[in-house]
Formats: C-alpha cells, structure tokens, sequence
C-alpha cells in the first residue's frame, strides 16, 4: 500500500461519498453513526484498493457498509435500550420537515435487515440479485422481506398503500 | 405511491456529508491499520514482557479521583512495553539536570511502560455515537485525553479518550470544527489542564473565545471574553485550564486573567491588564529554592500551583500536580547555569520538575547543538495516573524529529514512542 493517497480512490471517494453516507444514515437513523460506517467502509476498502481497483470497488464497499449497518444497529439496540435513536429526538418539529421525519421515522418499525433490503431496493435501485449478494441472503429471503417491509410501512406511511412490490 | 415514489422520499432526506477529507482519512486509517497488524504480529516475543506490565494494575494501585464511579473491573488502559532506543542518544539535545545545577550530559536508561489506549486511532469513532453507545453509564463518562486531528486546512476536530465506570476508554470526535490555533496567537488551543479534575469538561481557547466541551453529552459551549475598552487584533487569549476547584482559569495577552464555571454564561475578569501573567491571579509566590532565576508560581484556589513564568522568558505553562506526591512540571526557558552572568543569554528550553514546596527540582533542558541553543523544545503534556511512580508525559520536538516521551520521575528514566506523534495530546490531572 502506498503511502500517498492513490488519486483514483480519492476520485472514487468523491463521487460516492454522498450517496454512501447517505445510505448508511437510513439504514441506521443515526447520523454520527452513519458516518462511523462509512468511515469504517472506506477504510476496509483501502486496505484492499490495489486489488480491487480492478474489480468492483462499488459492490464491495456497498457490502461492507450495508452488512456493518445492520450488525452496528443489532449491537447498539443491545447496548443502548432507548425509544428511539438520538437523532430522532433532536430534530425539530417543524413543518417543513414532516416528511423527512415521517420517513426516517417510519423505517424504524423495520427491523436493520428489512431497512437495509428497502434501501438497497427503493434508494439504489438496485436489482434483488444484487441485493441479496450484498447483505449475503437468498434472492427468496430479499422478496418476501421487501414485501414485509412494505407491508409494515404501510401502517405508519398512509401513502404508501400502492407500492408494487413482488410478493 | 409508485415505488419510484418510496425511493424519491428516501432521496429527499437530507444527509449533509461533512467537510472532511473522506479518501484521506480512510487512507491513512489502512495505513495504520495495516502497521498495527504488522506490528501484532512482530510482538509475540514480548507477550510475557507486557503481561508483568498490565499486572502493575492492581486494584489499589490504580489512582481515582472519582473512586465511586470507577470500576476497578475496568483496567484504565492496556498497556505496551517499549524500548525503541537503548538510551537518549537517539534524541540529541535532551539532558537532564539535578537539583538546579547542571550535571553534564547523561544517557538516561530508556525503560517505561506506554497505555496502548492512549493513542488517537486512525479512524476514531464520532464521540456522539460513543455517548450513545455508553446508554445510561454516559452520565458516568469522564475524559481521559484531549487531541486535536486536522479535518482540512485551518481546521480541527477535537478528539476526547472517555472512559464510563463499565465501559473501556474509547477515543471520540467532536463534530464540530475549530479553527486551527494561530503560532501569532498562542500557537496552542489546547494545553495543561485542560481537562477539568472531575474528568467531565473540556476547555479550549478560540482567540478571543473559550470552548466548553461537555464530555457526558458533547455538547459545546462558547463563552466569550469580555472585549476590553481598546480593542486590539493582539487580544486573544494565550492559554486556558481548569483550577483545582474546577473553575476554569483564562490569561488573555493583555495580561488580564479571567475566571468562569463550566456552566456559566461569560468570563469575570479578576485583575485587567496585570503583568506579569501570575500576578491578575489572587495567590501568587515565587518559588523560592536559592536561585535568582526562580519561576514566578501562581496558585488558584488551593495549595496547587496552576501557572509559572520565568523570568527569562516570556513564555508560561499551566502545569498540574501528579496524582501521588504534589510534583508539579512549568514548561518553558531556562538559563544555563554554566553560563549564566546576569546577561542576556538564550535560555534552554525544557520541563522543570519539583514538589509544590519547591524542593527536588530538576529540569529536563534541549542541550545546544554546535551552533547555539537546539531549535524545538519540551511540552508537558500531563501526568499518567495509572502508574505507580510519578510519571510526566512530554512531547519533544526539534529538526530531529517528534516524540512523545514518558519521564518516570522516580527513577529517572526516560521513554519514547517515536512513532505516536502525540503533539497535541493533553492528560488529565488529577
């Protein structure tokens, strides 16, 4: 590993960051947290650059970061017994922001898998293939828990009655 | 709703990414993580070494100030053994002198003992997330070490090592950013003593401000100095730290010195426009050891010494008292002895060390190189608290390089960690 920060990951960083911190936060519903994995994420992935620089940089750190976003959120349910997460508590409510806040919300009835899997799916678009290889289940596993999670949505996103999903 | 519609809400959340240098902070946390491992598995040799070192930590031995809500089931730190020199020589210009009277260049035995704790992480965890994850024991938090990583040019974040009565210390970022201090204004924002003794505040100096940083909840605070009638860009304060009663102590560069609580709204000037710096406080003496050079020593509120000045220079520390016996280090300029006439002479830089009453001194000084006084000098950073000798952490600096460097004031000896630069490492003295 090269002691100078190799330009190509430091472009590849750049391009990412944003979306990767932004995923990593609707996951968690933290946002110190999210920035923890995705500090985390990055660096795991430096420490394999010169291997994957090649290969697919953009499926292993979506793995790194989706897989520590769900075991992190276990852990610290485990540790920290609280109503809702630090965040949630701080934001105001204000007006503007109800439907930020609903959203945010409302992923937190889901349990860190089934949040991870609409993420992947809704945020990133990304196909139940490529969902299941990056949270390491079955492509089976990924479409009822999609429906699940949709299904539990509902409950508290009224609007979210006509979400196609694929029982 | 579409399911184009469920991934637009998840869009339109808003997550700002901090201004940070993402790349390179992942980059240099592979780095270092990469040598730590490296360094693991060199180390198995001295596996045995660093178990008779942890076993120094009997409860008893370990020092507390907070007794109740420490645990001695929680171990402070683990701990390394090192000898990366064999002796001094491997950072010329460092001499220590006995008793106030030069004894000549000694090669000091390097062998000390190092919490493996103590180094800031390459990739620290954010201090919001390690509150959190402390739960109820956050109330029992209390700050370890204070540090400062660069975020980006002018800019640093502060870094707490915070320990809960059940919890292991762990190092946290503070979100926010500070302005990286000045050399025209002090140079250091963070400095001795600026960890309240209770362990739970913080305080750094922002040029005409004070930062107050709550260690149990991450909050921070901003009190302001006073301005003075005739306002100056050279008004700022110089240096900031806690008295042994937890009042937070300020000397501004007019020479004024200002006093608050953690939790007061502003800053009460005691005595404007004093010099030198010792004297705006209530209690000043000067150490009286049958030296004409002797350091003007100022106490705040108790039989602790809090700040010195030399005479022969003008800079001052802040400086605390070890945990075991009241030895108490100024950081600052020191005249040669061997040469010292009463004239102008270029004083060296170093730690002088003594008891408050101002026996036992020694000094640790920068020796001179072939063409006068060596450039860099000695920072006293704190004293470690879990050893059981006296023992001062200092940072050394000069064309040669950086270290941190442990003095165990017991016997003398002399440890470095060459490659922990630890330059803005503060302790807690308690």
């Amino acid at each position: 590993m090269r002691a100078q920060l190799d330009p190509e990951f430091a472009a590849f960083v750049a391009a990412r960051q944003q979306r990767l911190l932004h995923a990593a936060y609707l996951v968690c519903g933290d946002r110190a947290l999210a920035q923890d994995l995705l500090q985390e994420a990055l660096l795991k992935l430096a420490l394999r650059w010169d291997r994957l620089r090649h290969e697919q940089p953009d499926a292993y750190v979506r793995t790194i970061l989706y897989r520590d976003a769900v075991s992190s959120w276990r852990r610290r349910r485990r540790e920290v017994l609280v109503d809702v997460p630090p965040d949630v508590s701080r934001v105001d409510p204000v007006a503007e922001a109800a439907e930020r806040i609903d959203i945010v919300r409302a992923l937190r009835v889901l349990t860190p898998k089934q949040r991870a899997i609409v993420v992947l799916r809704f945020f990133e678009d990304r196909s139940v293939a490529e969902c299941a290889d990056a949270l390491g289940i079955s492509q089976g596993t990924i479409k009822s828990q999609t429906y699940a999670a949709v299904r539990q949505l509902r409950g508290v996103l009224p609007d979210l009655t006509h979400v196609e999903v694929e029982p | 709703m579409t399911d184009d519609q469920l991934g637009t809400l998840l869009r339109d959340v808003d997550v700002e990414v901090p201004a940070i240098d993402w790349a390179q902070r992942a980059w240099d946390g592979a780095r270092a993580r990469r040598g730590r491992r490296r360094g693991a598995a060199l180390a198995g040799v001295g596996a045995a070494a660093a178990a008779v070192v942890i076993a120094i930590w009997a409860p008893g031995i370990h020092h507390d100030p907070n007794p109740a809500t420490s645990s001695s089931a929680v171990p402070p730190t683990s701990a390394v053994t090192y000898a990366p020199t064999q002796t001094t020589e491997g950072y010329p210009g460092i001499r220590l002198v006995q008793g106030m009277s030069l004894a000549g260049l000694r090669k000091l035995p390097v062998s000390s003992t190092f919490p493996r704790d103590l180094a800031v992480p390459a990739a620290p965890k954010s201090l919001a997330s390690v509150i959190s994850a402390a739960g109820s024991d956050a109330r029992q938090l209390r700050v370890l070490a204070v540090s400062v990583r660069p975020v980006s040019d002018g800019r640093d974040q502060p870094v707490l090592l915070v320990r809960g009565a059940s919890t292991r210390p762990t190092w946290g970022y503070l979100e926010r950013t500070i302005t990286k201090p000045s050399p025209t204004h002090g140079g250091i924002g963070i400095g001795e003593r600026a960890i309240s003794p209770s362990g739970r505040w913080v305080v750094i100096a922002q040029t005409r401000d004070l930062l107050v940083i709550d260690g149990q909840t991450g909050d921070l605070r901003v009190l302001g100095l006073p301005t003075p009638t005739a306002v100056s860009e050279e008004f700022y304060v110089e240096r900031a730290g806690f008295a042994d009663d937890g009042t937070i102590v300020a000397l501004a560069s007019d020479r004024s010195a200002y006093i608050a609580q953690p939790t007061d709204a502003r800053l009460t000037v005691t005595k404007p426009g004093s010099t030198p710096y010792p004297w705006a406080l209530a209690n000043s003496w000067e150490l009286d050891h049958g030296q004409s050079d002797a350091p003007v020593v100022a106490v705040y509120g108790s039989d602790h010494a809090l700040a010195s000045v030399s005479p022969l220079s003008v800079s001052f520390s802040f400086f605390g008292e070890s945990a075991s016996d009241g030895t108490w280090v100024a950081r600052g300029g020191f005249p040669d002895q061997r040469t010292w006439t009463g004239t102008a002479t270029p004083p060296l830089s170093g730690l002088l060390v003594t008891k408050v009453d101002g026996s036992d001194p020694r000094m640790l000084v920068m020796d001179e190189a072939a063409d006068g006084p060596m450039k860099g000098g000695l920072t006293a950073v704190g004293f470690l608290d879990h050893t059981p000798d006296p023992t001062l952490v200092f940072v050394y600096y000069s064309d040669k390089g950086m270290a941190t460097g442990t003095w165990n004031l017991r016997t003398d000896e002399l440890g470095f960690l060459a490659d922990w630069a630890a330059a803005a490492l503060w302790l807690r003295t308690s």
